[in-house]
């Protein structure tokens, strides 16, 4: 059955029918707000959030898009709220974070990336990445997280496409400019 | 399907080692706790879905309808009543609390009203 036959069960008050709904958009909603939240706990919360709110608009789904797309554009909404709202109570700067932490930042990028190395340095790299914008980092989430296509960026951000590129290619910018003096030793 | 492929090839090695340190593939959640997440997403929309018994009036609306705005004027007139400036005689109860004050008699009684001759008459058969 696929999401259209179960969302229209789900509308007819099948429970079964959402939490089906919810175990194959489990993996990928969870994926987003890890990497976007930085923080597995908080995820999750924002993970039951996102499906109570589709839960609780699942009637005003009028299907013109997919409804992953749909749930996309709530988690999108969720996670930017989020780090909006954590950047209003605190903000640590870049140039502090480089000060305190310039070399283990750039040990991180000289080694090659394995899950030990990821376990141990998730906080400095949620630190990193809560130096960007909400939306350069939801941004850069979709596309090399995510692998989304632009397209599918502007559905989910309710921008244009040419909105997303921009960002996109700010954002890049801004990370490689923040980083450019560490990862230059190590460019082959 | 490799959906990058629309137009944008990871050809800066800069930014893929930058993607690849802080824009990695988090830990796919593990089928028990995609089922431990469902179980807690139920438990938290099955209270939603007990329906709560509406409270029933003993009293018809369409009674109410009438029956407040009378006990509100009843109410109200019996307030304005009872704030009503008094007769010149004054609260018996009030009065008489007033008398037993007095330093005589005949204090007390004109407390209460303007003698009357028979209030004169009265006194002056008790003194005898």
């Amino acid at each position: 059955m696929n999401d259209e036959e179960t969302v229209a069960r789900a509308r007819r008050g099948d429970e079964a029918a959402f939490a089906e709904l919810i175990r194959r958009h489990h993996a990928w909603i969870m994926g987003l707000c890890a990497s976007t939240l930085g923080d597995r706990a908080q995820a999750e919360d924002a993970a039951q959030d996102i499906f109570f709110k589709a839960y609780r608009s699942l009637e005003r789904f009028q299907g013109t898009a997919s409804f992953s797309t749909w749930l996309h554009r709530i988690a999108v909404n969720r996670c930017l709220d989020l780090l909006r709202t954590r950047a209003r109570r605190k903000t640590e700067s870049w140039d502090a974070l480089l000060e305190d932490e310039g070399e283990r930042i750039h040990q991180l990028l000289a080694a090659p990336p394995d899950e030990e190395r990821k376990r141990e340095d998730a906080d400095l790299v949620a630190r990193v990445m809560a130096c960007l914008p909400p939306a350069y980092r939801v941004a850069l989430t979709l596309r090399e997280v995510q692998g989304l296509s632009y397209a599918e960026i502007a559905e989910a951000m309710a921008c244009s496409l040419d909105s997303v590129k921009a960002r996109l290619r700010r954002a890049r910018q801004v990370f490689q400019d923040r980083l450019r003096h560490l990862t230059g030793s190590m460019s082959v | 399907m490799d959906r990058k492929h629309d137009g944008y090839q990871p050809e800066d090695q800069e930014w893929a080692r930058i993607a690849a340190t802080f824009l990695a593939q988090p830990a796919r959640p593990t089928a028990t706790e995609t089922e431990a997440f469902v179980a807690k997403f139920m438990d938290r929309i099955r209270p939603e879905q007990t329906p709560v018994p509406e409270a029933v009036s003993p009293w018809p609306w369409a009674l109410w309808r009438w029956a407040a705005p009378a006990v509100g004027f009843a109410l109200a007139t019996s307030f304005a009543l009872l704030l009503q400036p008094g007769s010149e005689a004054g609260d018996p109860a009030e009065l008489l609390l007033a008398g037993c004050e007095a330093a005589s008699p005949i204090q007390a009684a004109s407390q209460l009203r303007e003698p009357t001759m028979d209030d004169m008459l009265t006194l002056a058969m008790e003194k005898l």
